[in-house]
């Protein structure tokens, strides 16, 4: 048992991987012996930096350029580079950018370099014919943007073409090993992975002014099986055994896994989500191929500010309360948006497989009522007073008429009490107009709508994430106005 | 809500109330009442004078000439079949030819007295008098006017230019014109003028100029307002007409003449005259004393006794009116009309049948009308000071029979007042008339001729359609000679 012990223990040290950051560690189980040539490379680029930091621009690019001799990484051609710019030397400085990019074609800032020769090489142009005449009053200098030197990163595995990830698998891949290259100036978590061998994670601090050198080796590992997960939609999120606990990957997927049976998710919006059980064999590799269909349905999101508590309304039948998420058949939908004491949002949406749509609201107030309330009261008191004053008038009307087919009665045409009745009727009939008049304004507050509730729409499509086109047709409501929103995807 | 309003704003515009409606609602009133023209002042209702409707309207059934007795004023009114009057006023030319304007170019004066003198129909000479005639500066004195207006009634438009004016009145007396008649009294073929001023009574031959005066007793007494009484008639049995002039004299005893022409048979040398043949003093024929106002209103009545001669109702405020019976010599007793006194005492009315209204100035005013349709008319007195209603003093009209069980003198059949308490202002009665309505001529259906009361007062002319009875309330007068009613 002892022995087992020892001997694992063995093979737990022999499988360590070294890190060699010749700085600080000096402590690799398993390195190689240094690169004469590696460590004066090493040396030219750190006195190269000194120099360039005392701005003495042409000591540090024949530095930069020494190193490069002793070692031809691309780093230092482009830092030889900056300083001839900076000493002014731009055909020297055209020389070296483009050296760069021949060195390594794939550089990611290779846009950007090309883009800082050609505006180099437009200053070192001669000025045109047409430019003469202005030699009096010679054009200004050209400015171009700040440009500084950059580190040297070198990592090295064993064994090589290793995968290498940055912070997070999930981000995929970041190169293969060897690789050498500048990383920002920051920490940064490196992920080794290799078929058929234990995963490792190292965390370095890249500088601009030194050579970063990183060596693993990697410890072989007979008892996990070896999995990839493809797809036919790329970046689709990888889940093993719970979902609940997030994604561990994105298409392509590689990684260990303990032999047994495992669930396997691949999900993506807009997709159907794929679930598969696979078994993992020890010390086998396994290739899943997953295929994603497009889910057959649309997502509306309403919602936005002051939106809280709102109903969804879609072809006229209640959908949520806002904010809310509601699927779509596809095809074209009436939406309204109803919220108390605010005009009502309403649109038309056509609505394709695996859109999301949102409904970023923007409601309006109803405006309010108390002026067509108080017009209605006034209207009623106006047609209530001009009643009574009407019948008053009847009942003058009616003692006059009963007066004169009364024998026992002389009636005189002078009856003061005509004009007595004429009053009550004026009088009706302008509390009559005041009625109406007062009736109709009431009518029109009543009616009156404030401007209409609007939305930001935005759609896209999961299966092809960039924002669609829209165009917002207005329409009216029975009680307002809104804007219909169609895209066509 | 929404339809609520909706339905009341329609209510209101559809229908509404029309003002209009009252416009036409009193067109069947029982009394039909004629305002002050423009151009009148306030003596609107003191001188009416019913004549014939034009031959050319018809639809006409009545019309009234009436004047302002304190401006120069003239209208005629035509009563329309349902009794509403349609009023034309003279205009200031028309005035002019009267030789009155409103600003002194002419002259001024109100025409206090109007008689119907010769002519057919609607056309005819009509006596205006003016007693206050004042002549345009430098052109006369004061003494008064009679103008002969010719009436061509049947025009389309009354012509009231065709006016003549005679001489003015002679320069010794005052107020010519006060009172003006017409009558056959010298014997003539035709009507002759008569016309009072303050002291004298002319009779003016209209066909051949000749004119007699009075020679009793050679002045009258000072009239005690601008208003003389006079009527015409058969009273005495010379086969002639006699005229009758009231005689009122304040605080003493008034009178009434009989003024005949013909030689006097006190004075049998002098040439034929106007002389008096009676001097009717107030009777008291129930120890009655003497009273000043005897003879301010007097009217000739159709005989009564059955002695061919006309009787004289002679009104004697303020508290009572006689009949006298001609040929006024005593032999048949005068007839008392009063107006008894009525209180109304804590709102229980106490009517006491012995007393008459002293207050009431009963008697101002008498004329006769048939009200009823009997074919005898009934007396109208006016009580001048009567308190009419809840108006005091507003004056009133009552009616009674001459003759039958119901004319005790004391229960009127009738009483009119102005039933407008409002627009009262009083001296209800200070002009009566007797208004033919020709129903036979304007109504389609050919009604029955009526006879209807006018009264005036100050600022308007009331005619009545129809009366409440009083003295037999179960036998309300209903009489209304309007064609809708026949």
């Amino acid at each position: 048992m002892e022995r087992l012990l020892k001997s694992a223990l063995a093979a737990a040290l022999c499988l360590v991987s070294a890190v060699v950051v010749p700085e600080r560690m000096g402590q690799a189980q398993e390195q190689t012996a240094p690169d004469p040539d590696l460590q004066a490379a090493k040396a030219q680029f750190e006195e190269a930096q000194i120099l360039y930091l005392r701005e003495l621009w042409d000591d540090a690019a024949a530095k930069f350029l020494s190193a490069y001799d002793k070692k031809p990484f691309s780093s230092f051609l482009f830092n030889a580079a900056v300083a001839f710019e900076k000493a002014k030397k731009l055909d020297r400085a055209v020389d070296m950018f483009q050296r760069y990019l021949d060195k390594d074609p794939q550089a990611r800032d290779a846009a950007d370099v090309k883009t800082r020769i050609d505006s180099l090489k437009a200053l070192l142009a001669p000025p045109p014919p047409a430019a003469k005449t202005a030699e009096k009053a010679p054009a200004p200098a050209a400015v171009l943007p700040t440009i500084e030197t950059k580190g040297l990163v070198i990592i090295e595995s064993k064994p090589t073409g290793a995968t290498i990830y940055l912070d997070d698998k999930s981000k995929g891949t970041f190169a293969t090993t060897p690789w050498q290259g500048s990383l920002e100036p920051k920490p940064v978590k490196l992920i080794f992975e290799a078929q058929g061998f234990k995963p490792e994670e190292r965390e370095i601090l890249p500088r601009t002014d030194k050579v970063v050198e990183i060596y693993i080796s990697l410890s072989e590992q007979h008892f996990l099986g070896w999995i990839e997960v493809i797809a036919n939609v790329p970046g689709a999120d990888v889940f093993i055994d719970r979902q609940e606990i997030g994604a561990i990957g994105k298409t392509p997927y590689t990684g260990h896994l303990k032999p047994g049976k495992h669930m396997l998710w691949v999900a993506r919006p807009g997709y159907q989500t794929s679930q598969k059980e696979i078994t993992v064999e020890p010390g086998t590799a396994t290739t899943h191929t997953i295929t994603l269909e497009t889910v057959d349905y649309a997502v509306l999101k309403a919602g936005g500010k002051e939106s809280q508590g709102a109903e969804l309304m879609v072809d006229g039948i209640f959908a949520c309360i806002t904010p809310c998420e509601h699927r779509l058949a596809p095809g074209e939908h009436r939406i309204v948006v109803q919220q108390e004491g605010m005009e009502a949002y309403a649109g038309k949406l056509t609505a394709n497989r695996a859109d999301e749509t949102t409904l970023n609201l923007q409601f309006s107030p109803k405006p309010p009522r108390t002026k067509a309330w108080a017009y209605a009261v006034l209207s009623a008191a106006s047609f209530s007073l001009g009643i009574w004053r009407g019948v008053a008038g009847m009942g003058v009307k009616d003692q006059i008429n009963k007066d004169i087919g009364n024998p026992a009665r002389l009636t005189n045409s002078n009856d003061p009490r005509t004009r007595t009745g004429q009053i009550d009727y004026i009088e009706a009939d302008v509390l009559f107009g005041v009625g109406a008049i007062t009736g109709l304004l009431s009518l029109w507050n009543f009616l009156e709508s404030g401007p209409p509730s609007t939305a930001a729409v935005s759609t896209v499509n999961r299966t092809t994430p960039e924002p669609k086109n829209l165009s917002l047709v207005p329409f009216g409501l029975p009680d307002g106005a809104g804007l219909a929103a169609t895209g066509r995807f | 809500m929404r339809r609520t309003i909706l339905a009341l704003s329609a209510l209101a515009l559809a229908g509404g109330c029309d003002p209009g409606d009252f416009s036409s609602l009193l067109n069947k009133a029982p009394v039909q009442y004629i305002s002050a023209p423009g151009g009148f002042g306030s003596n609107v209702g003191r001188t009416l004078l019913p004549l014939a409707p034009p031959a050319d309207k018809p639809k006409m059934a009545a019309r009234l000439l009436f004047a302002g007795t304190d401006q120069p004023s003239l209208a005629v009114a035509d009563f329309d079949d349902d009794g509403k009057a349609q009023v034309q006023t003279a205009s200031s030319d028309d005035l002019g030819a009267l030789g009155l304007s409103a600003d002194q170019t002419q002259g001024q004066g109100g025409i206090s007295s109007a008689a119907w003198l010769s002519g057919t129909g609607a056309n005819g000479t009509i006596l205006l008098g003016i007693p206050d005639f004042v002549p345009p500066q430098g052109k006369g004195l004061p003494s008064g006017r009679v103008a002969f207006l010719n009436l061509v009634g049947d025009a389309g438009k009354v012509d009231f230019e065709s006016a003549q004016i005679p001489a003015d009145g002679p320069v010794t007396e005052t107020h010519f014109g006060l009172a003006v008649a017409s009558g056959r009294v010298t014997q003539t073929a035709a009507d002759e003028a008569i016309i009072v001023s303050d002291s004298a009574v002319h009779v003016l031959g209209v066909t051949t100029g000749a004119a007699v005066s009075t020679t009793c007793p050679g002045s009258l007494p000072t009239p005690l307002d601008l208003h003389r009484s006079l009527a015409v008639g058969n009273f005495l049995p010379n086969g002639n007409q006699e005229i009758a002039i009231g005689l009122p004299v304040k605080g003493g005893a008034g009178q009434v003449f009989i003024l005949q022409y013909g030689i006097d048979p006190a004075n049998p040398t002098a040439p034929a005259g106007l002389f008096c043949a009676r001097k009717i003093g107030v009777p008291n024929p129930a120890g009655n004393p003497a009273v000043g106002g005897f003879g301010t209103a007097l009217v000739a009545v159709e005989d009564q006794n059955g002695d061919g001669l006309a009787e004289l109702v002679v009104g004697a405020p303020p508290d009572r009116a006689y009949l006298l019976f001609s040929p006024f010599d005593g032999s048949t007793a005068p007839k008392l009309f009063t107006k008894v006194r009525v209180e109304t005492i804590s709102g229980v009315t106490i009517v006491d049948p012995n007393t008459p209204d002293g207050a009431s100035e009963f008697g101002q005013r008498v004329a006769l009308v048939d009200i009823d349709g009997d074919g005898v008319k009934e007396l109208a007195v006016t009580a001048l000071q009567a308190d009419a209603g809840r108006t005091p003093k507003a004056g009133q009209v009552l009616i009674y029979k001459l003759s039958g069980s119901l004319a005790d003198g004391k229960t009127p059949i009738a009483v009119v007042n102005d039933s407008n308490p409002i627009a009262n202002t009083g001296f209800f009665g200070i002009g009566l008339a007797d208004l033919e309505f020709n129903s036979s001529r304007a109504c389609a259906n050919k009604g029955e001729d009526a006879h209807v009361l006018v009264v005036g007062d100050d600022l308007g002319i009331f005619t009545f359609f129809r009366f409440a009875g009083v003295a037999d309330p179960k036998k309300s007068i209903v009489l209304d000679p309007r064609c809708f009613a026949q």
